[in-house]
């Protein structure tokens, strides 16, 4: 799963968003890490309609502004969660290293005449 | 300003395709504008300007314009093999220049199908994908020069005549080829290499792929067969991977093999039989003028070996039908007759004196029949329409024909025996059929073979 696709996903799986909704809260929720360029997004949004794990749900205009909204199926939740449970995975092998794993000790010097 | 502004989304909005604006244009251009002004910009970035130039060039690349182009490419291609193919290569500088550029803009057609592929399939983003093009563009262009400035400084260095600025510009051509060929590809490896994370390793490794893949590429564009075997894959991974709705064929069925002991018995005595006399006629096409010198000097042997082989090959191909349809039914016929039709037209190229007229066209229209068996046997399996899937068999067909057909028929009757051992042994081997059934069947209940 791309970066993008798993930064969209997390946004709608909190709940139906528009398109700007869902570009503000990829960089939010990534804390400033990923901005989205608004054709990415739409173009991402695409992709992941057209593979079935998102879908449009429903238009309006507000405040003079068109928006789309999406909301995301159950085949993007449940490849969000594998790919969550996935790094979820992997961080805790790293922290369980870290953390109970012995400091390197410094190699004992070795004189060239003794050997 | 804010008007301003809008007009100049709206302006770039206008590369995208008119069915996309139709119902994407509002949504798109009323989020551009709330982003603007967050950001507080009086106009689109140069960035952004890019980014919408080059994801509205993107969203043209629909299935069917990528396959069309496919086909392009293909049929580019098709004029200069036959060309080469027939004897019809003329020495005439003009003739020459159209087929090398027909070659190039073919090869360049089939790189831009297959990163359109790429691109829809999300490994490679918009902006890249633009890029690339422009620099394949410019690379296949220098490709082609510096093709017929090799031609040319071949030409001239046959009569001892001074060599032209162009003829001795290849190396500058070729070398500007190269590296925008490399930077183009470049950009796909880096695109395809996201995963990995530390951006140095990334650009370490795409370069180290970009470079000798461009070389590859440019030096198997040389011929335009390589090419050919390019647009049938585009063509194929086109049709399976871009959503078309698959339809089932009438009559194909998949099902476990269900042959019994007699038939097993009976295709591996065949090809066993098939395997010990193609064996024997390749040892006697390579070595049978040494001990049987009556049969003429080291070609007339060769020859006798091949049509010899041609001839036995059709016992393997006869056992291998068997398994065949035994699986897919009686739409592994067709792939079976052409099959038997290129071995014969290649036996029977042999079979006549060396200098015989219709020895190459019969070796062409084996070449022809080879395609078209390989194209069958991918036909049942493609998705789509019976107009697009014949559309597809046709191209695969040609493409199979003009990349692989001829080396592969003439280099049968030391295939042959391979696949014939091959299949001989298979079928003296317990059917991998059974644990399949009898895991289907549930678990086994009693003492029995699953609990052995």
């Amino acid at each position: 799963m791309s970066e993008t696709a798993f930064w969209i996903l997390t946004a709608l799986a909190a709940g139906r968003r528009h398109g700007y909704a869902v570009l503000s809260d990829v960089e939010g929720l990534s804390g400033g890490r990923v901005k989205l360029r608004v054709t990415t997004l739409y173009a991402s949004l695409d992709r992941l309609q057209r593979d079935g794990r998102i879908r449009s749900a429903g238009a309006e205009v507000v405040d003079g502004r068109a928006r789309r909204y999406y909301e995301i199926l159950d085949l993007g939740r449940d490849e969000l969660t594998a790919e969550a449970d996935r790094l979820a995975a992997r961080a805790a092998v790293a922290v369980a290293n870290v953390t109970h794993g012995r400091p390197v000790q410094p190699l004992p010097a070795v004189s060239m005449a003794t050997a | 300003m804010t008007d301003r502004r809008r007009l100049r989304y709206e302006r770039l909005l206008r590369w995208y395709p008119a069915k996309w604006r139709r119902t994407n244009a509002a949504v798109v251009l009323d989020t551009l504008e709330e982003n603007a002004d967050r950001l507080g910009q009086s106009r689109p970035t140069v960035g952004e300007a890019w980014s919408l130039r080059a994801h509205g060039s993107a969203e043209r690349a629909s299935p069917a314009v990528i396959t069309i182009v496919a086909a392009l490419g293909l049929l580019f291609n098709i004029g200069p093999v036959i060309a080469l193919l027939s004897g019809a290569v003329t020495d005439h500088p003009w003739l020459t220049v159209l087929r090398i550029t027909a070659q190039f803009v073919g090869a360049f057609l089939i790189s831009t199908a297959a990163g359109a592929l790429l691109l829809r399939s999300g490994r490679i983003i918009a902006e890249s994908a633009l890029a690339t093009l422009a620099l394949s563009a410019a690379a296949w262009a220098l490709g082609a020069v510096a093709f017929m400035a090799w031609g040319v400084g071949f030409d001239e260095a046959d009569p001892g005549a001074p060599r032209s600025w162009f003829s001795d510009a290849f190396p500058i051509f070729a070398g500007s080829a190269w590296f925008l060929a490399s930077c183009a590809l470049f950009l796909v490896a880096h695109g395809l290499l996201r995963p990995l994370c530390p951006k140095t390793l990334r650009i370490i490794l795409s370069t180290l792929v970009a470079v000798p893949t461009a070389l590859a590429l440019g030096l198997s564009s040389v011929t335009p067969t390589g090419t050919v075997l390019g647009a049938g894959v585009v063509l194929v991974v086109a049709s399976f991977r871009l959503g078309t709705r698959r339809t089932t064929t009438k009559g194909v069925t998949y099902r476990r093999p269900t042959l019994n002991q007699r038939q097993r018995t009976r295709i591996a005595t065949g090809a066993a039989v098939a395997a010990v006399l193609g064996f024997g006629c390749a040892a006697f096409a390579l070595t049978g003028s040494m001990w049987l010198p009556a049969i003429g000097d080291t070609t007339d042997a060769m020859r006798v070996g091949l049509l010899g082989g041609a001839v036995v090959a059709i016992i393997t191909v006869l056992a291998g039908a068997e398994v065949l349809i035994n699986r897919r039914g009686h739409v592994a016929l067709g792939p079976v007759v052409f099959a038997i039709g290129a071995l014969l037209c290649v036996a029977f190229s042999y079979s006549l004196s060396i200098d015989n007229a219709m020895g190459w066209p019969l070796v062409l229209l084996a070449a022809v029949f080879t395609g078209l068996t390989g194209g069958l046997l991918i036909a049942p399996a493609l998705p789509g329409p019976p107009l697009l899937r014949a559309s597809l068999v046709t191209a695969i067909s040609v493409a199979l024909a003009v990349a692989l057909g001829l080396f592969v028929i003439t280099a049968m009757s030391f295939i042959a025996p391979f696949l014939a051992a091959i299949l001989a042994i298979r079928m003296t081997r317990r059917p991998p059929g059974i644990n399949e059934m009898r895991n289907a069947a549930g678990p086994p209940r009693e003492r029995g073979l699953g609990r052995a």
